[in-house]
C-alpha cells in the first residue's frame, strides 16, 4: 500500500520542501500590542441602515475595486455597497442557502456557492459523486454562479454549468482554474489513495498533492469532510494553503506547493502522533477525544501577508486564536490582545480579518460594540472626524455592522 | 393586620437601605505594564476595609475599563485588580462628598513571569470571571467564617439570587441542574450541595448552558438549553463525610431523634439515615431526610420543623440507605457510567379526629351532612432499588428496578348527621371500619436513547422504553353500619359485613421512538425542513380480583357469602397507539439584537383498544375492541432580546379519549346500600376531550443584573364530550337513585399567573412573589330529571415578600386567600350558590445573633368561612433558638416551641358539582422541646478538617474541561448548517 502510494507520489506534483521558516509560538504565552505599533491608519466605514439594507453579521466580506460586498447568513443574502457605504442593492437566492463568496478579479464578478436548502447531502455522498461523477443535474443540490460587478444593480448572473466540484467550494486560481480541498476516509472504502489538495481545470482534476489513505486514516471518517484551507493572496497565481491537523503553511503556484513556514507549537497545543494511530470506530469517540483535549490545535487559517506582517489564526479544538508576526523583528503577538489607541479611536480593532485588497486589510465590527463603548465614543466626540462623529451621534446599536479597513505599516 | 404592619416595616427597611446612602464611583483602565495593551475581561473587585468582605466587582470591558458605581461613602475600601498570568494590585481607597468619583487612569498589571516559569500558585483573587461562555465563581475571593458552605457563599455573589423557595437563578435565568464534579451529589437537589461543602473545599463553581439531550427533537434554540452550576472540588477535597447526629425531648410526650451520615470520594457516595418521631414530621425516603439535615448555616426555608398541615397525630420511625458509584472518574456532565441503589424503611402511626361539614344542593331542597371520623392507624413500609445510568455524548441507556412491600392496619369510626334545609334532621349513621391489608410489587424499567446525528444524518436516532410491573394486594377488611332514616323507615338499615380480596396487577408497556424517518424515506431531501418520527406505544395490562364478601346473618350470627357481591373478575387489557409525528423549527436571528425562534410539533396518533372482562358475575362478562383518533399539536415561541430579556411562548392543543369502565357499564349491584343506588348504563359511550393550553413567560436577562424580574401566565382549556356523568333522582328522604349517562358536554378553565421580582441593594435583597390562580368548570347533571348546571369557580391569591440582609436576618410575610364558589342552574330558572373562603396569612422570621445564635419564629393565622357561614379561626405560633459551638461549630443546641397559642387544626374546603365540603382536623397542639445535635464533617485528608487552605497543583491559565456545545473549531466546510 505504501508503495503505491509513493509511486502516485512521484508521478503527482512536486512538493518543495525547502527549508520553511520555523516560527516557535506558545498561544497561552504571546504577548498583545497595541494598534499603533501594526497599523498607520484606520478607517471606519459604517454601512447605510435601511428597511432594505438591515443584515445581521458579515460572515464573509469581497471588496473589490467600487465595491463592499457583504455575504450575511443570518438573513442569507449578499448586501452590495459602495466604498461610501451606501447602500446598493441586495442578491439573494431562491431557495438556496449562500455558503461563500468569492472574487473573480479577472472576470470582475463574483463567485457564489449555494447549496439547495431543501438537500442535506451527507459528505460522503458528494464523495460518491466526486469519484463516480453522477447523472443527476448538479445544480439541483448546489450552484456555482457569477454576478458580474460591472453594472451591479443589472443582477446579471450566470451559473456554471455541471461543476460537480461546486460542492467542495473551490477557490478561483489563475486562468480559469480552481484550487479544492476535499478529504473523507471511509472504513469500507475500495480504493485507498486520494488527494488532500486538487486544481481543478475545466470540471476536471488537473493537478494534485498531498495524498493520504481515504480507507485507513480514522480522523477523516467523522465530522464530515475536512478541507485543507485554501486562501488568496494578493496575486492570482498564489495561494496560501494548510492542511488539517498540520501546522506548516504553504503557497500554491499554477506548478509548485512551497512550504513557506512551519509553526511549531508546544506539547499542550500540538496534536501528538498517537492522534492518527487512535483507530477512530466511532463518531462518540472523536466527540470525546475532542472533548477531553481541547486545547490542540486542529489547524492553522486566515492567512494574510501584508508587508511586514503575516497575519493567522490557529484554531483549537476549543475556539481559536489570532496572532500576528512581524517579520522584520521576528516578533509574534497575540492579535486578540491587540490594544486599541488613539490609531484606532480606541475601537477595539482585533476581530477577525475578513478580506483584502491591494493596500488594506478589512474586518468588521457591531455598532453596538462602537456604542457601547464609553471611552471611544468621547474621544470620537473630541477629534475632527466628522464621519465618525456623525455615526455616534445618529446612529443606534441595532444598525448595521461597521467595515474597517487597517492600513499595515510599512518598512521605510 | 398584623400583615399590613409587617409588610410596612420591610418597606420602611428598604427605602431606608436605599434612600438614606449617598453613593459614589470608581473607575479606571487595566493594561500589561510592559507592552501597553489593554487587559480584557480582568476582575476588579472593591473590598470592605474592615472584613475584606466583597462590596462589588466587575470585569474588565473589549478596552480594558472598569466603572464601577454604588459605592459607600466615607468607608475604608480595597480595590483589588487581578488577571490570571498578573501580579494583582490592591489599593486602599475611601469616597467622601468631596471626592465622590474617583478615576484611577491606567492600572498597569506586571507579568507574573517568574511564577509561571516554576508552574507555582497563583493566588486569584477575582471573584467572579468569564472562561469564555462559562461564568467561573472563585471561591477564595470570599472571606468568611471557616465553617461557612457554598450556600453562604452564593448569597454574596451579585448576579446571583437564592430564591426564598431554594430556587437559584444567574442574572435571571433559574439554574437547572446542580452538580458536584460533574455529578449529581446524593440525588441532585442543589441545597445538598450548597448547605453542606465547606466554602473553603472548593476550587470554582462554573455555571453554563448545556444542550438538552433529553428531547427529542434538538432545535438549537433557547428551548433546548439548560442552565447548569457545577461545583469544582480542590483535589484533595474530592473525599470526605458529613452528617448530623441529634435528639431532643419535649413536653407533652415530644421526642425526636435524627441521624444522616454520608460519605463520598471520587466515585462513590454513601448516605444512610434514620429517624424516629412522634412530632410530625414524615420522612418517606433517605433523601427527603437527608435535605432536612443539611449544615446548613441558617434555615432559610424552615425545613424538619413539625409540619403544622399534617391531619392528627403522627409516630414516625424511618431508616434508609442510599449508595451511588459511578465508574468512571471524568467530571464532566456527558459522561455518566453509574449504578444507584437505595433501601428505605418507613414505620408509621396514624390518629386523627376529623369533623366534616358537607352541603349538597338539590333542585328543590338541599342535604346538610355533619360527620366526624376517628382513624387509628399504622403501617410498615419498605423498599428496595436499584438502577444503573450509561451515557456518552448523545447515547443513554438506563436501567432501574425496584421492590416495595407494605403492610397497614387501620380502625376508623364515623358518625354523621343530615338535615334537610339544614334544620330538619333526616337521618343519621355510624360506621366501625376494621382493615388489614399487605401490598408486594416489583417494577423493571428500561430506557435506550440514541441522538445521533451526523451531518443531518439520523437515521440511527431512536428511544425506546420497556417497563414491567406487577404487583399483588392482600385485604382483610370488615364494616359495621347502622343507618336510621327519621323520613322512611325503609331506608334505615344496619349491616355486619367482612370483605376479603385478593387483588394482582401486570402491566408491560413498550414505547418506541423513531426520529429518523424524514433520512430514511428521503434520503438527501429534507422535507422542506420538516423532520418526521414515528412512535408506538404498546401497554398490555392484566388485572385479578378475587373478592369474597360475607354478612352475618342477624339469627345465626354466623358470616354467610354474599353471592351477589363475591365475584372472580379478570381484566385485560392491550392498548396500542401507534402515531406519526412532524416537528419543524424556524430560527432568525440578528447578531447582538435578538434571537428568535418557533417551532411547530404534530403527532398524529391512533390508539387501538382491546379489552376482556372476565367476571363470576355472569352480567360483566364482556369483550370489546375500540379505535380512537387522538391528534395533537403545538407552537413553542422564543424570542431572546440581546442582554435584555426573554419571553417565551406556548400553544398546544391535545385530545383525549377515554371508554367507559366496567363499573361504569355493569356495576355490581349491592342490595344492601338502598340509600344509594347506583345503576349501570350499558350504552354509555366512549368520552373524548379537547385541551387547549397557552403559556406565556417573560424574563429579565442582563449579565451583572441587581434587580431581576419573571413573569408567567398560563391558561387551560378542557372540553369533554359524551362525559360520564349521572342522572340522580332524590325522594324525600334523601334516599338517591343514581344513573350513570353520557353528558353532552362538560367544560372547565384554568388560569394561572406568577410575577416574581427580586432587588438587591448593598447586601439587602427583597423579593416578591406573587402567584394567583383560578379553576372554572361547568358541568351538566340531572337531578330529579331536571338537567342542572353546576358551575364551580376556584380562586386563590397568594403574595410573598421576603426581605434578607445576607445570612444574617431574613423575614418573610404570606397573604393567600382561597375561595370556592359553586352555583347551581337549572331550566326552572332556579339558582342556588354555595361558598367558603379561607384566608391565610403567615409571616416567618430568622434572625443570626453573633454568627452563632439563630433565633426563627413563624406564625400561621387561618380564617375560614365553610359553605354554611360557619366561622373557624386559628393562628399557629412557633418559635425556635438554636445555639452554634465547639470549633467548627459542629454542635447545636436548639429550643423549640410549637403551636404557642393552642390553635393547630387543619382546614381544607374541596367543592365537587353540587356539593361542598369543609374538613377540619385535628393537629399536633402545644409543645415546647430541647434537642442536642451533632454534625460530624471533614473533607479531605486528616490533615484539613473542615476545609482549609487547598494548594493548587497548577496555574489554571485558560480552557476548562466542561463538556462542548458546539461541534468545536477545526474544519471549513461539509458539516451541517454552514
Amino acid at each position: 500500500m505504501k508503495k503505491l502510494i509513493l509511486f502516485f507520489s512521484l508521478f503527482a506534483n512536486s512538493v518543495l520542501y525547502a527549508q520553511p521558516q520555523n516560527i516557535y509560538i506558545d498561544p497561552s504565552k504571546t504577548i498583545g500590542t497595541s494598534v499603533s505599533k501594526i497599523f498607520d491608519a484606520v478607517n471606519f466605514i459604517p454601512l447605510e441602515t435601511t428597511k432594505q439594507s438591515t443584515f445581521g453579521v458579515i460572515n464573509s466580506l469581497v471588496v473589490s475595486e467600487n465595491l463592499f460586498i457583504i455575504l450575511d447568513k443570518e438573513t442569507n443574502g449578499i448586501f452590495f455597497f459602495d466604498k461610501k457605504g451606501k447602500y446598493l442593492s441586495k442578491y439573494k437566492i431562491k431557495r438556496y442557502r449562500i455558503k461563500d463568496i468569492q472574487y473573480d478579479r479577472a472576470k470582475n464578478a463574483l463567485l457564489i456557492y449555494s447549496f439547495n436548502k431543501n438537500y442535506n447531502v451527507p459528505s460522503t455522498r458528494v464523495q460518491q459523486f466526486l469519484s463516480k461523477g453522477t447523472k443527476k443535474n448538479i445544480s439541483k443540490f448546489v450552484k456555482a454562479t457569477y454576478y458580474y460587478l460591472d453594472d451591479v444593480a443589472a443582477k446579471k448572473t450566470e451559473d456554471i454549468e455541471d461543476f460537480l466540484y461546486a460542492f467542495t467550494s473551490p477557490v478561483v486560481f489563475n486562468d480559469n482554474k480552481f484550487a479544492t480541498s476535499f478529504i473523507k476516509a471511509k472504513k469500507d472504502s475500495k480504493d485507498t489513495l486520494d488527494y488532500q489538495l486538487k486544481i481543478i481545470e475545466n470540471n476536471k482534476v488537473a493537478q494534485t498533492y498531498f495524498p493520504y489513505n481515504k480507507k485507513t486514516e480514522s480522523v477523516y471518517y467523522f465530522y464530515g469532510a475536512a478541507q485543507c484551507e485554501i486562501m488568496p493572496t494578493q496575486i492570482d497565481s498564489t495561494l496560501f494553503v494548510t492542511r488539517p491537523f498540520q501546522y506548516s503553511i504553504y503557497t500554491l503556484t499554477p506548478h509548485t506547493v512551497k512550504e513557506v513556514y512551519k509553526l511549531i507549537l508546544p506539547i499542550a497545543n500540538a496534536i501528538p502522533a498517537s492522534f492518527f494511530e487512535k483507530k477512530f470506530t466511532r463518531k462518540g469517540e472523536m466527540d470525546d477525544y475532542r472533548m477531553l483535549n481541547r486545547s490542540l490545535a486542529a489547524n492553522i487559517n486566515n492567512i494574510y501577508s501584508f508587508s511586514d506582517f503575516l497575519f493567522f489564526t490557529i484554531n483549537l479544538f476549543n475556539g481559536n486564536n489570532r496572532y500576528v508576526m512581524d517579520k522584520s523583528k521576528s516578533l509574534i503577538y497575540d492579535y486578540n490582545k491587540m490594544s486599541a489607541d488613539s490609531t484606532s479611536y480606541f475601537i477595539n480593532v482585533s476581530n477577525t480579518i475578513k478580506s483584502f485588497d491591494r493596500h488594506s486589510l478589512y474586518t468588521t465590527l457591531s455598532a453596538k460594540s462602537i456604542l457601547n463603548n464609553s471611552r471611544a465614543t468621547k474621544f470620537i466626540s473630541e477629534s475632527n472626524n466628522e464621519l465618525l462623529k456623525n455615526f455616534v451621534v445618529r446612529n443606534k446599536i441595532s444598525d448595521n455592522p461597521i467595515i474597517i479597513q487597517l492600513k499595515t505599516k510599512t518598512t521605510l | 393586620m398584623l400583615a399590613k404592619k409587617i409588610i410596612g416595616i420591610v418597606f420602611i427597611l428598604m427605602s431606608f437601605t436605599a434612600f438614606a446612602q449617598n453613593t459614589g464611583s470608581i473607575k479606571g483602565k487595566v493594561m500589561d505594564a510592559e507592552h501597553k495593551y489593554d487587559l480584557q475581561l480582568a476582575t476588579i473587585s472593591i473590598l470592605n476595609g474592615k472584613d475584606s468582605s466583597l462590596v462589588n466587582y466587575q470585569i474588565t470591558n473589549d478596552l480594558g475599563l472598569f466603572h464601577i458605581g454604588n459605592l459607600p461613602l466615607n468607608k475604608k475600601m480595597i480595590v483589588s485588580i487581578s488577571f490570571s498570568g498578573y501580579l494583582s494590585i490592591h489599593k486602599n481607597v475611601e469616597l467622601d462628598t468631596a471626592q465622590k468619583d474617583f478615576d484611577y487612569g491606567n492600572l498597569l498589571l506586571v507579568r507574573d513571569t517568574a511564577r509561571l516559569m516554576e508552574e507555582v500558585i497563583i493566588q486569584a483573587v477575582a471573584p467572579v470571571t468569564m472562561n469564555g461562555d462559562t461564568l467561573e465563581i472563585n471561591p477564595k475571593a470570599f472571606k468568611l467564617a471557616p465553617y461557612a458552605v457554598v450556600e453562604d457563599m452564593l448569597l454574596r455573589v451579585p448576579g446571583i439570587t437564592m430564591w426564598s423557595d431554594g430556587k437559584i437563578t444567574v442574572n435571571g435565568k433559574e439554574v437547572n441542574k446542580v452538580y458536584v464534579d460533574g455529578k449529581p451529589f446524593f440525588g441532585g437537589s442543589p441545597e445538598m450541595a450548597t448547605q453542606n461543602l465547606p466554602k473553603d473545599a472548593i476550587d470554582k463553581i462554573q455555571v453554563y448552558q448545556e444542550k438538552d439531550f433529553t428531547k427529542d427533537d434538538i432545535t438549537n434554540s433557547n428551548l433546548d438549553s439548560l442552565l447548569t452550576m457545577n461545583i469544582k472540588l480542590q483535589a484533595d477535597k474530592r473525599k470526605g463525610f458529613f452528617g448530623k447526629i441529634g435528639a431532643g425531648i419535649g413536653t407533652d410526650r415530644r421526642y425526636e431523634s435524627d441521624i444522616t451520615l454520608q460519605g463520598f470520594n471520587n466515585k462513590t457516595r454513601v448516605g444512610i439515615a434514620g429517624n424516629i418521631n412522634n412530632t410530625n414530621k414524615a420522612i418517606d425516603n433517605v433523601g427527603e431526610a437527608m435535605r432536612g439535615n443539611t449544615f446548613r448555616s441558617f434555615n432559610k426555608r424552615n425545613f424538619v420543623a413539625s409540619d403544622g398541615n399534617m391531619d392528627g397525630l403522627n409516630k414516625v420511625g424511618y431508616i434508609g440507605a442510599t449508595i451511588e458509584h459511578s465508574f468512571i472518574e471524568a467530571t464532566n456532565t456527558r459522561l455518566t457510567n453509574a449504578i444507584n441503589g437505595g433501601y428505605d424503611l418507613k414505620t408509621s402511626n396514624n390518629s386523627a379526629i376529623t369533623d366534616r361539614l358537607s352541603i349538597q344542593n338539590l333542585n328543590n331542597y338541599s342535604i346538610t351532612t355533619k360527620s366526624n371520623q376517628s382513624t387509628e392507624s399504622s403501617g410498615l413500609n419498605q423498599s428496595l432499588k436499584g438502577g444503573y445510568r450509561y451515557n456518552k455524548a448523545a447515547r443513554e441507556f438506563s436501567l432501574s428496578a425496584d421492590y416495595k412491600w407494605s403492610n397497614k392496619n387501620s380502625i376508623s369510626e364515623n358518625t354523621s348527621t343530615a338535615y334537610k334545609n339544614n334544620d330538619v334532621l333526616m337521618n343519621r349513621g355510624s360506621s366501625k371500619n376494621n382493615t388489614k391489608s399487605n401490598n408486594q410489587s416489583v417494577s423493571i424499567n428500561g430506557n435506550f436513547n440514541n441522538n445521533d446525528n451526523d451531518e443531518g444524518v439520523n437515521k440511527k436516532s431512536f428511544s425506546a422504553n420497556y417497563s414491567l410491573s406487577y404487583g399483588k394486594n392482600e385485604s382483610d377488611s370488615r364494616r359495621i353500619s347502622t343507618f336510621e332514616s327519621l323520613i322512611d323507615s325503609l331506608y334505615t338499615d344496619s349491616y355486619d359485613r367482612k370483605y376479603l380480596n385478593e387483588s394482582s396487577n401486570l402491566n408491560t408497556s413498550l414505547n418506541i421512538n423513531y426520529n429518523g424517518l424524514r433520512s430514511l424515506l428521503f434520503g438527501s431531501y429534507n422535507f422542506w425542513g420538516i423532520n418526521i418520527g414515528l412512535k408506538n406505544n404498546l401497554s398490555v395490562s392484566k388485572s385479578e380480583l378475587n373478592a369474597s364478601v360475607y354478612d352475618i346473618d342477624s339469627l345465626t350470627h354466623q358470616y354467610i357469602e354474599n353471592k351477589d357481591l363475591s365475584n372472580l373478575n379478570e381484566l385485560l387489557n392491550v392498548d396500542n397507539s401507534p402515531g406519526i409525528s412532524f416537528f419543524k423549527s424556524i430560527n432568525r436571528q440578528l447578531s447582538d439584537r435578538f434571537k428568535r425562534n418557533i417551532s411547530f410539533r404534530t403527532n398524529l396518533q391512533n390508539q387501538l383498544l382491546y379489552q376482556k372482562n372476565t367476571s363470576t358475575l355472569s352480567y360483566r362478562n364482556i369483550e370489546r375492541t375500540m379505535y380512537f383518533f387522538r391528534p395533537s399539536a403545538s407552537v413553542d415561541y422564543s424570542y431572546d432580546k440581546f442582554n435584555r430579556y426573554e419571553w417565551k411562548a406556548n400553544a398546544s392543543f391535545n385530545t383525549g379519549a377515554s371508554a367507559p369502565t366496567i363499573d361504569q357499564l355493569y356495576p355490581i349491584r349491592d342490595s344492601i346500600n338502598r340509600y344509594n343506588i347506583i345503576v349501570g348504563n350499558p350504552n354509555l359511550k366512549s368520552s373524548s376531550n379537547n385541551k387547549f393550553n397557552f403559556s406565556t413567560e417573560y424574563s429579565s436577562k442582563q449579565f451583572n443584573q441587581k434587580n431581576t424580574y419573571s413573569a408567567g401566565v398560563s391558561l387551560g382549556y378542557t372540553l369533554t364530550n359524551n362525559a360520564v356523568g349521572d342522572s340522580s333522582i332524590y325522594d324525600d328522604a334523601g334516599g338517591r337513585t343514581s344513573y350513570y349517562i353520557n353528558i353532552a358536554q362538560r367544560k372547565s378553565l384554568n388560569g394561572n399567573l406568577r410575577l416574581n421580582t427580586s432587588f438587591k441593594i448593598n447586601k439587602n435583597n427583597l423579593q416578591i412573589t406573587y402567584t394567583s390562580g383560578f379553576n372554572n368548570s361547568e358541568s351538566p347533571q340531572y337531578i330529579n330529571q331536571i338537567r342542572s348546571t353546576a358551575k364551580n369557580n376556584s380562586i386563590n391569591n397568594n403574595i410573598n415578600l421576603f426581605f434578607g440582609y445576607l445570612d444574617i436576618f431574613n423575614i418573610s410575610i404570606g397573604q393567600s386567600i382561597a375561595s370556592n364558589k359553586s352555583i347551581q342552574f337549572n331550566k326552572l330558572n332556579k339558582s342556588s350558590s354555595l361558598r367558603s373562603n379561607l384566608y391565610s396569612t403567615n409571616g416567618q422570621l430568622n434572625v443570626t445573633l453573633r454568627k452563632d445564635i439563630t433565633f426563627t419564629t413563624t406564625l400561621n393565622y387561618l380564617n375560614n368561612k365553610a359553605g354554611n357561614n360557619q366561622r373557624n379561626e386559628a393562628t399557629i405560633w412557633n418559635a425556635y433558638a438554636s445555639y452554634r459551638f465547639l470549633k467548627g461549630k459542629q454542635a447545636e443546641v436548639k429550643f423549640s416551641v410549637f403551636d404557642l397559642l393552642r390553635q393547630n387544626q387543619n382546614i381544607v374546603n374541596s367543592i365537587n358539582a353540587n356539593s361542598s365540603t369543609t374538613s377540619i382536623s385535628n393537629g399536633l397542639t402545644q409543645y415546647y422541646m430541647i434537642s442536642l445535635s451533632y454534625f460530624p464533617r471533614r473533607f479531605g485528608g486528616k490533615q484539613s478538617r473542615g476545609g482549609g487552605e487547598g494548594r493548587r497543583e497548577r496555574s489554571e491559565f485558560r480552557g476548562s474541561d466542561r463538556p462542548s456545545m458546539g461541534s468545536g473549531g477545526g474544519m471549513r466546510g461539509m458539516r451541517r448548517g454552514e
